[in-house]
Parts: C-alpha cells; structure tokens; sequence
C-alpha cells in the first residue's frame, strides 16, 4: 500500500491473499477526519448514507483513474487481529476508502463503478 | 518498420454504425486505436482517435475514406509524432448552470488560464426548452498552481454575473 505513490489501503486479493481483510489509513492527507490506520477483518458496512462523486485510482490498475459515486457517511463492523469486534461511523474520505478496499473482496474493481458526468448528472426524461 | 501515430478526425450525421464500421476498417487493416473520444454532438457524430499504423498513409486514408463516403462523414488524418503520453490528473472540477447567454465559455476559460488552470476536459449541453434554455457547463481542470487562486476567479466571475461553483478532486488510490 505504501509502496505505491498516494496509497491509503489495501485489500487482501491485491496481493493475491484470498482473505477477507482491508487495511485503510488516510491520516496521511490533511484536514480529513479519520482513525488512522485500520486493519479491518471481515468488514461489513451496514448503513449508507449520502452520495457523492469522487474520483479514485488503484495500486491493481495503474495509470487510469476515473469518477466513482459512493456513500458519504457509513457504517461499519470488523474484527481486529485478536477477533476483537470494532465498530466504526466514517466519512468522507475515509468511507470512500473503505468502500473501495470492501468492494475489492467481492472482486469489484473501481472501474465497476465509474460513472458518467454527462450521463449521470443531465439524463433526460420525456414525461 | 517503426510506429508511425494519427490522430484521426471525423464526423458527420450521426446513424446507426459509425463506430463499427470505421473501428472494422481500422482493424482490418492492422491499424492499432490508441486513447479515442467518440462521441454524439448535437445532431452529428464526432470521433477524435489516436491511430497506429506502420504501412503507408495513403492505404489507412483510403481505408478510411471508404467508410466516410458510404456514410456521408468527412475526416482529417494527420501524422503526430510518437509520444510516451503522460497522463494528467485532474484536480479540480467546475460546475456551472444558467440561463444560456453569449460569452459564458469564453469568460469562465479566460479566467481559468489567467489562474493556470489547465482545462483537461469541457463538456457544455443546451437543455431543449426553447422558451428558456438552460446552459450546463463541467470542466475538469488541473490547477497547476494549486488553488487557492480561485476564490479570486470565483469573485471575478460572480462580478459578471456568472456563479460558478468549484470542488476539489481528491483522488484516492485504494
């Protein structure tokens, strides 16, 4: 994760480890709310709220980014290394990281998700 | 035989298979499509492609020109040198919307090259109200000399009666 410029997380099958496990640290960029490096096993977001367009790159697909919507506030459950349950509120960007490592344990890649500006922001409807 | 690069023009009425048929063409005849925008403008179809192809000019234009007659299209081609392209990231996006007037492009660019601020991609649509048509403008930027310029260009533009509304793009590697 650090090995790459600008990483904030990581997921298990990124480095072929079929495990469900993310690492997620943004403390590194500034004035965003975050709990500094988490290292989430089984991690299961179980509310969503709010949406908003940002835009992502990843270690697994180098040299492209694209627009991606997620939820901006979510909440999550996990275990710690010790099978400890850890419970997390997150947003903004951090909740943006998350989904983005939780999506890749079900084999999404950001790419699944790009929208459109043109497509997604003035679609026209005939009433 | 090194690579020798195109960057193809085209456009015309849009209708159905202008995209499969130029790209067959293309393909047909070894040529290789690098970074493409195709796309519908207005009533017509535009395609701007990078294209590769070693053999002679004149064999990938008379390619082309086969298609584009039977279609009714018209195209350019013109040798570019071979580049290792690099890659901009955006960080910033302008949004703007409104009643359509004259000047709202050229005034909104204006401000944005005088704060360095590249345009890395502009898309503006009309809506179809012709009693009142409404003017959408997005503009994906890199702010070469960060930001904090804006607030100027964002007062400047206000001053003219243009509100146009900026947000950061962060971008996040996961």
């Amino acid at each position: 994760m650090l090995a790459g410029p600008g990483g904030v997380g990581i997921a298990a099958p990124q480095v072929a480890r079929l495990d469900r496990i993310v690492i997620v640290d943004v403390s590194g960029k500034p004035k965003i709310k975050n709990h500094g490096k988490m290292i989430l096993i089984n991690p299961e977001i179980y509310e969503w709220e709010g949406l908003k367009i940002g835009r992502e790159g990843c270690l697994s697909v180098p040299d492209y980014t694209g627009n991606v919507i997620r939820a901006e506030r979510i909440k999550l459950s996990a275990v710690d290394e010790y099978g400890h349950p850890l419970h997390f509120e997150c947003e903004g960007y951090e909740a943006r990281a998350i989904q983005h490592e939780v999506d890749h344990l079900e084999g999404l890649l950001f790419l699944d998700r790009l929208v459109s500006r043109r497509s997604d922001l003035f679609k026209r409807k005939v009433y | 035989m090194s690579n020798k690069w195109y960057i193809l023009t085209l456009y015309g009425s849009d209708q159905l298979g202008i995209v499969s048929r130029i790209t067959n063409a293309l393909y047909n005849i070894g040529a290789n499509l690098g970074e493409t925008s195709m796309s519908r403008l207005g009533n017509y179809f535009t395609i701007l492609a990078l294209v590769e192809f070693n053999k002679d000019q004149q064999i990938l234009s008379d390619q082309i020109q086969n298609v584009t007659d039977a279609l009714g299209l018209r195209f350019h081609l013109d040798q570019v040198p071979k580049q290792n392209h690099k890659q901009l990231i955006p960080n910033i996006r302008i949004t703007f919307y409104g009643n359509d007037r004259a000047g709202l492009v050229a005034k909104v660019s204006a401000e944005l090259s005088r704060c360095k601020v590249n345009i890395l991609d502009l898309q503006t649509d009309v809506t179809d109200d012709p009693g009142n048509p409404m003017f959408v403008m997005t503009i994906e930027g890199l702010a070469m000399e960060g930001t904090d310029q804006l607030e100027d260009a964002i007062s400047q533009l206000k001053s003219q009666g243009i509100n146009i509304r900026v947000e950061t793009i962060d971008t996040l590697i996961g």
